[in-house]
């Protein structure tokens, strides 16, 4: 099974069937192992309206290993590292736990797709995970400064939408 | 008087048996002692001696090693020929009639002192004829068996196949029985045989046999790739979640790259689906051997009688047979503790290991710097670091006024040039680091040395070769050189832990005795050592009595340490 396949495979039916609040594809159609995913910010949450982008790179052995996700927009979220790259259990591969607290039941398995990550991603948007912070301060404003940490997200929200 | 005896000891007698000896022959003469002590090797009228040299070293307390040695004898003699025999009679002879020369007497001496210890009659009437053919002891062997890493495999499914066997299971199931059981089988019958149910629920065998491989399965996709899975290429397990063979293929080999065996879960999302080896045998089976290993690698890793040779590329598994082994020995000749999984450390224990690496952690490099660039406060006792010319100081701490080069007050302070015996006065830190300092240098040296020798292992083979070659001795004749070997290496590797040992037992009679073992022990394993390190046709006899005796008082210092000397002292 080649990734290649796989990943065309996975294109095609992300375009074919896209999902709401969702939308990837590959930046360049000649290199399927760089892809540009847009995610819009979960009604209901301070992320609300905003547009964030995050690209993902896959490696050669892609569905065995799991790919990366990096943010380019700007972001200020509880998960995600100051640098854009999203900590989520289940883009870890099994073999590794950097932060040996995640059960290997719910790292990467082979049958996760670009879909099934971004859903993730958007679930972990709404509800971060406190026990695991990739960006302290972040956590930290959440746990103890709920007002400021709206403010923060709201700044963003706006820049996304290039109206600051 | 005194003369006469520094003179006998000066030719390498033990200090006690000369006194002995000058007593008996009442004070006449050197001439008269020394005859009187090789009429004692003749007559084997050893009693008074015991007596005067024996102090401390506890007779072997058991008969067992006693036995050992002499049915070691009685092989020997059927094995030897007479001339062999005689020649030994003739070097003892030699020996008995020259002049005592002080190396071969001081070996005599402290021979014939370590034999009286063995004082069992019986045993003397045995080896009394062949004083200098007695066997080299077998001393020490641990209760552990090895096994080799070719054949670790091989062990690990000989156990599994036990248990499919009693428990009626698959071998899938066994093995992951045995897993949840930590390869304890003992406890996995028991518990089995309570619940058979419970326990297979709890080891997470669930249908772990109905799995597919390679079938058709119409109107199924590969769950991965998507590929239909009509053409004869779906497998999967009781859980259901298909995918092709090249899914499974990939999915498998990666994770035995990361390390994983035996316990791995279902390729789906959450899924906990254990795989069973019968499938990885089937869907990977260029793989299989590697997942072999692992499964063995978890044989020895998880089961908590086994530990793993420490040695670079030795790659050895070591199993206790008893839980209160704390040593086990493998084949490449080095000895672990059970506890601590480090070289075994006999006769300190684990908790002094602990302390003492921790001191060498802390210690030894800033304590050097210490010693050799501060001096102590002779009031506050504070390490002080002079940063000028004047040897006028004051201390920081307490305000004391002193002299950097006697050390006195400053004040009234006069006669700083005259040297003072008495007044060689030095602060408690500086006498507890000085301390530490001798117990690590000793305990170092050992160590560099150990390492030295443990060269010797090689070369010993190609010694035994030459002498063979060279003077037509016969293999049984020379291949105790490969046991004197192994003896020096535990001699010194004691001897380097006697030093921790020593650092931590209190002072009073019990250390005076442990010391004198241990000072008696470092003698002859120097003996030995040099004549290991030059061994030739010539010295073979004298390899041989010496490894006896270096077994012997080895045996002499670790069991006084573990019934005589701790029963008032340290805890053990």
């Amino acid at each position: 099974m080649s990734a290649y396949k796989r990943l065309m495979q996975e294109y095609k039916e992300i375009t074919l069937h896209p999902t709401e609040g969702i939308a990837a594809g590959p930046l360049d159609e000649d290199n399927l192992f760089l892809w540009e995913a847009v995610i819009m910010g979960p009604v209901g949450t301070d992320y609300e309206h905003g547009l964030y982008i995050a690209q993902l790179t896959f490696p050669t052995d892609y569905p065995l290993s799991p790919p990366k996700m990096v943010f380019t927009s700007e972001m200020f979220h509880p998960n995600i590292y100051p640098n854009g790259e999203v900590c989520i259990s289940i883009l870890h591969a099994p073999g590794e736990d950097p932060n040996h607290y995640e059960s290997s039941l719910e790292r990467w398995s082979p049958v996760q797709s670009v879909e099934t990550i971004l859903l993730s991603v958007l679930s972990m948007i709404s509800e971060p995970n406190l026990d695991s912070p990739a960006n302290i301060e972040a956590a930290k404003l959440w746990r103890e400064d709920k007002k400021r940490y709206r403010e923060k997200v709201r700044h963003l929200v706006k820049k996304s939408l290039e109206l600051d | 008087m005194d003369d006469t005896l520094a003179q006998l000891i000066d030719m390498g007698f033990d200090p006690s048996v000369s006194q002995l000896a000058l007593e008996q022959t009442n004070y006449q003469g050197v001439q008269q002692a020394i005859e009187y002590i090789y009429g004692l090797s003749t007559s084997n009228n050893l009693s008074g001696v015991k007596q005067g040299s024996t102090i401390g070293q506890t007779p072997p307390s058991s008969q067992q090693p006693l036995q050992s040695q002499k049915t070691l004898v009685d092989l020997t003699q059927g094995n030897n020929n007479s001339s062999n025999l005689t020649k030994t009679h003739v070097a003892d002879q030699q020996l008995t009639s020259n002049k005592p020369k002080s190396q071969k007497t001081s070996l005599k001496s402290s021979i014939r002192e370590s034999s009286e210890t063995n004082s069992d009659d019986e045993y003397y009437q045995d080896v009394d004829d062949y004083e200098f053919d007695v066997p080299v002891q077998e001393i020490f062997t641990t209760n552990n068996s090895v096994i080799q890493a070719r054949e670790l495999i091989k062990t690990a499914l000989v156990e599994i196949d036990n248990i499919t066997n009693i428990t009626e299971t698959s071998p899938s199931e066994a093995t992951l029985l045995l897993l949840h059981f930590q390869w304890n089988s003992n406890k996995l019958l028991e518990r089995y045989y309570e619940d058979p149910d419970r326990v297979k629920q709890q080891a997470g065998v669930k249908a772990i046999d109905q799995y597919k491989i390679k079938i058709n399965v119409p109107g199924q996709d590969c769950i991965i790739c998507g590929d239909s899975l009509d053409q004869n290429n779906g497998s999967y397990l009781s859980c259901q979640h298909y995918a092709c063979s090249d899914c499974w293929d990939g999915f498998i080999t990666n994770k035995i790259k990361d390390g994983e065996s035996i316990g791995m879960t279902c390729l789906s999302f959450k899924c906990t689906n254990i795989i069973p080896d019968i499938f990885v045998k089937e869907v990977v089976p260029k793989q299989y051997n590697k997942y072999l290993e692992r499964l063995a690698q978890t044989f020895v890793d998880k089961n908590p009688n086994m530990r793993w040779c420490p040695v670079a590329g030795c790659g050895n598994a070591l199993k206790a047979d008893s839980k209160a082994e704390t040593v086990a020995s493998c084949t490449c000749g080095f000895k672990i503790c059970f506890k601590c999984n480090q070289e075994s450390h006999i006769p300190a224990n684990c908790d002094q290991m602990k302390q003492w690496k921790k001191k060498c952690e802390d210690d030894s490099e800033t304590a050097n710097w210490i010693q050799s660039n501060t001096q102590d406060c002779p009031q506050c006792h504070s390490s002080i670091e002079k940063n000028g010319g004047c040897n006028h100081m004051t201390c920081k701490k307490c305000k004391h006024e002193f002299c950097w080069v006697c050390l006195g007050n400053w004040k009234n302070h006069s006669k700083c040039n005259t040297f003072d015996k008495d007044k060689v006065s030095k602060s408690e830190s500086k006498k507890n680091l000085e301390r530490y300092l001798f117990y690590f240098h000793r305990f170092n040296i050992h160590e560099q040395s150990k390492k030295f020798e443990t060269k010797l292992r090689a070369s010993t083979l190609e010694t035994i070769m030459s002498i063979q070659n060279k003077k037509d001795k016969r293999w049984i004749d020379v291949k105790f050189l490969i046991q004197s070997t192994e003896i020096l290496i535990q001699c010194r590797r004691t001897l380097k832990y006697t030093y921790v040992f020593g650092f931590y037992l209190p002072d009073g009679a019990e250390k005076n005795l442990f010391e004198y073992l241990q000072n008696d022990l470092e003698k002859t394993t120097e003996h030995l050592s040099g004549l290991l390190e030059k061994a030739e046709d010539k010295n073979i006899f004298d390899i041989k009595e010496v490894t006896n005796l270096a077994s012997t008082k080895l045996r002499h210092l670790l069991e006084g340490v573990e019934e005589g000397l701790t029963l008032g002292g340290t805890k053990r």
